[in-house]
């Protein structure tokens, strides 16, 4: 019996050799992004403690650096946004704080500071309610940024594997019972997380929401300085894009109000 | 003495030998009859060092010079003010018709010297020979019983206007003014008519005086009751309804009849006077309105008059949510009180308030200010556009339009305003103030941005990859082990197959012991049997083997309590004589027995229960 036990073993490990060559990848991987952190680390100590002395300028300039780079963090957008707000710059803050929301919806921090520089800036749009289940749904998937989503997706799915066995191997029937409904529950939520992320990887790179960067714009009827003035809006108010016809954008407002605009005047989030 | 007290006594000097400036004053009656007294007086405001009156060879002097002085000191806001006020007086008498001038009077003050005014005076020929003053009866005796008798000629009200043809808006001048012929001791109970559409402002006139005036060679006392501006407001024949007004005059009733005292000295039988209310009325007075002329400017609101018209801006380079003052002044004579403010075009983003309006007039001259105060919310260039009053002038009978200049105003992002609070935001007022004293919180210290953009780990080779080997690791893990886990199904069903084999077997050896008599082994033996059995065969793990739990679990079986009691006392039994050797039956066979009962009556049971 014993020998029967070794000769298993055996065999598993030389069907695991591929599963190996995957964990070396995923190592590299993680090891890699180590490195990579070590180099843009002294650049982000940099910027804190440019920020901390108050040169607010310089800040910005190295969190800019830094977003050029390609990095992106809530964090990251969130202290961009923070030496924009020192600096006066209250529209950029507000797309900077909205793209660290978008990161990590749940941050009370971005929350707060999202929430005053909108007292600073911007126009008082009444928003229309959403129905209750959409809102439910939407701060649901907020609570998690779509990396944490997958991470979430990944290791449930593991976990659900790893109960699926103990279902099989396991003696006692109250066990087997225990495994088979945890193995279930950690499935669904794999799959539920799964699609978090991916609503959430969407709505940051089909971003469809921009930050009025202009003082004033009139927004008009029609796609030309031509058609009859609709609204006025200023700087710091956040619009949904339509569509656009050349160098117009068809804008819609929080109330639901339509216009167009030029595109130059709004920065997309 | 203090400095101070010396300071005061100076002010005081200076305020008692500076007298403001020196002036005098001639008065007299205008007209007067042949023969009847005149009172010049002269009235100056310094003691004069000299006082050298006219030549007054033409007149009669029956009295006078005399010289009457009155001073007053009043104190305003410790300050201290005297004034002197010194009159000359004359009494005359001209008993010639015609004009008469009377030259300036000359005083000297301080080694200066001062004129006053020069009088003239018109004497008419007397309508009845007395120049003495009436002596009426006392009013109320017999007042308006005669008040018919007094001819419209003499006692009446007048209203003169300064043109009876003029344009809506424009201004009417309209003077209510009393006369008469006869001597008059009260006026009163002025009734106002109704003007309808037409606005009216009361001039300040002083308390009614009563005048001397000649009309048409006749003395008439006369007094303005009342003066009005009149605007009025629509066109057509207006009539301005009469004035009413109650005078008590003298009448002459008669003569006194003739004493031998008058016959005796040559007097004129005195005239008896009487005292008469009279209520006097003024003519309606028609006044033609004609519209304003069409083509009116779109600025025009109805200004009628001569105006001049400018608007500055307090400053045109501001930052965010600084308050801007434009302000538009009106300045000139006419309809001015009714003037509207003027519209400045002021940019969408710009708040807004409404103007003040500032009035100063002097009857219908003035000037008219509006205040446009506006707030910035944004910044860039913005451009109010030039600001136009339009106004009607009725003498060139033209539109007039006036402009200013057209105003850019820069605005910058607020700064000042809130740094200057150490770095503390205030919302501002057009949102509610919510973060009052509230700043943002501070920076994130970490993680250090780790992941760029198209590294993200979802959607990655890694991500999609750990699914599937996961899967498949599961997958070959569970073929790899499906003997174990066909084995592990049966596991349960196999210790229960051999749960009676394995005590069978257990039995065996304490039956040998039995044989040999060696009691603990024996009981020992009987012990595991029972035990091992029940493990085995209920599937209950060796940790939870205790004697409440056993009863618990072969209650659930379906194992009937005779049974279940059995099996407790027999392991009772042998657990007291393995402990206790001593107590122990002697009776070896029939506890094997028992044992051997007890096992082949819970296989039987469970068999049952399972088929």
């Amino acid at each position: 019996m014993k020998k029967n036990q070794k000769i298993n073993a055996m065999k598993i490990s030389s069907y695991l050799l591929p599963l190996k060559k995957y964990f070396c990848l995923l190592l590299s991987c993680i090891s890699f992004t180590l490195q990579s952190a070590s180099m843009n680390d002294s650049l982000w100590q940099l910027a804190s403690t440019q920020y901390k002395n108050g040169l607010y300028k310089e800040a910005a300039a190295t969190y800019k650096t830094l977003i050029d780079q390609g990095y992106r963090s809530a964090a990251l957008y969130y202290n961009m946004g923070n030496a924009m707000f020192r600096l006066k710059e209250y529209p950029a803050a507000l797309l900077y704080y909205e793209k660290a929301k978008l990161y990590a919806p749940g941050d009370e921090e971005i929350n707060y500071n999202l929430e005053l520089t909108r007292t600073l800036t911007g126009d008082k749009i009444e928003g229309i309610e959403e129905f209750f289940l959409i809102r439910w749904i939407q701060k649901g998937i907020g609570i998690f940024s779509f990396e944490q989503w997958a991470w979430i997706s990944v290791i449930s799915f593991l976990v659900s594997m790893i109960t699926l066995t103990g279902y099989l191997f396991a003696r006692l029937r109250s066990l087997k019972v225990f495994s088979f409904w945890l193995c279930v529950l950690f499935f669904l939520l794999s799959i539920k997380s799964f699609f978090f992320a991916s609503i959430q990887y969407h709505t940051i790179h089909d971003s469809r929401t921009a930050i009025v960067m202009s003082p004033v714009v009139t927004a008009r009827s029609s796609p030309a300085a031509t058609g009859s003035e609709l609204f006025v809006i200023h700087e710091g108010t956040k619009v949904t894009l339509l569509q656009q016809s050349g160098e117009w954008i068809e804008i819609k407002l929080m109330d639901g109000s339509r216009g167009w605009i030029k595109a130059s005047e709004i920065e997309k989030i | 003495m203090t400095k101070r007290g010396m300071l005061l006594y100076g002010f005081l000097a200076i305020a008692m030998t500076l007298p403001a400036q020196v002036t005098i004053t001639a008065s007299a009656p205008k007209v007067v009859e042949a023969g009847e007294e005149i009172t010049l007086t002269y009235t100056m405001n310094a003691e004069p060092s000299e006082f050298r009156a006219p030549n007054l060879s033409a007149f009669t002097i029956l009295a006078g010079p005399s010289r009457s002085s009155s001073s007053s000191i009043s104190i305003i806001n410790g300050r201290i003010s005297q004034s002197v006020t010194i009159t000359y007086t004359y009494v005359l008498q001209a008993n010639q018709e015609g004009k008469y001038t009377i030259d300036p009077a000359r005083i000297t003050v301080d080694g200066k010297t001062y004129y006053s005014n020069s009088l003239t005076i018109e004497v008419v020929g007397s309508s009845h020979a007395s120049t003495s003053t009436p002596k009426p009866q006392q009013p109320g005796e017999s007042s308006s019983r005669q008040e018919d008798n007094i001819p419209d000629e003499k006692v009446f009200l007048k209203v003169i206007v300064d043109k009876t043809s003029l344009y809506q808006g424009e201004c009417l001048t309209a003077t209510v003014k009393f006369y008469s012929q006869l001597n008059v001791n009260d006026l009163g109970n002025l009734q106002l008519p109704r003007f309808n559409g037409v606005y009216s402002q009361e001039i300040e006139t002083p308390q009614i005086r009563l005048n001397r005036e000649n009309i048409n060679g006749k003395i008439y006392l006369t007094g303005v009751i009342k003066q009005y501006y009149l605007f009025f407001q629509q066109s057509g024949e207006i009539v301005i309804e009469p004035f009413s007004l109650d005078a008590v005059v003298a009448l002459k009733a008669g003569t006194r009849p003739r004493t031998p005292f008058d016959d005796f000295w040559g007097f004129e039988p005195e005239p008896v006077y009487q005292w008469v209310k009279k209520t006097v009325k003024s003519k309606p007075l028609k006044i033609s309105v004609k519209p304003l002329p069409a083509g009116a400017p779109a600025s025009f609101k109805g200004a009628v008059g001569n105006y001049s018209f400018k608007a500055m801006l307090d400053k045109n380079k501001v930052k965010t949510n600084e308050a801007i003052t434009l302000k538009a002044i009106v300045n000139g004579t006419g309809n001015i009180k009714l003037i509207e403010p003027v519209e400045p075009k002021i940019p969408a983003d710009f708040e807004a308030f409404d103007p003040k309006t500032n009035l100063t007039l002097k009857g219908i001259t003035g000037n008219k200010t509006f205040e446009y105060v506006m707030i910035p919310r944004s910044a860039g260039t913005f451009t109010i556009p030039s600001l136009e009053f339009a106004y009607f002038d009725p003498q060139s009978r033209q539109y007039k339009i006036l402009r200013s200049e057209d105003f850019t105003i820069t605005v910058e992002k607020g700064k000042d305003d809130e740094s200057s609070k150490g770095g503390v935001y205030v919302a501002s007022s057009r949102n509610d103030i919510k973060y009052l004293g509230k700043d943002i919180l501070f920076i994130k210290p970490g993680p250090v941005p780790a992941v760029r953009e198209g590294q993200w780990f979802f959607g990655s080779k890694s991500f999609y990859l750990t699914y599937i080997f996961s899967v498949l690791a599961t997958g070959i893990f569970i073929v790899l082990m499906r003997k174990q886990i066909a084995e592990n199904a049966n596991i349960a069903r196999q210790r229960t197959r051999r749960a009676s084999r394995q005590a069978k077997k257990r039995l065996m050896m304490a039956g040998k012991y039995l044989k040999q008599n060696q009691k603990e082994m024996f009981y020992e033996e009987v012990l595991k049997a029972l035990w091992g059995y029940v493990s085995d065969k209920f599937n209950i793990p060796a940790a939870d083997l205790s004697r409440e739990k056993i009863k618990d679990i072969l209650q659930n079986k379906g194992i009937s309590a005779e049974d279940i009691e059995s099996l407790t006392h027999l392991l009772d039994v042998c657990e007291l004589a393995r402990y206790a050797p001593a107590a122990a039956p002697e009776n070896l066979q029939e506890i094997f027995e028992q044992a051997e009962n007890v096992i082949n009556r819970y296989e039987a049971q469970v068999i049952k229960t399972t088929s």
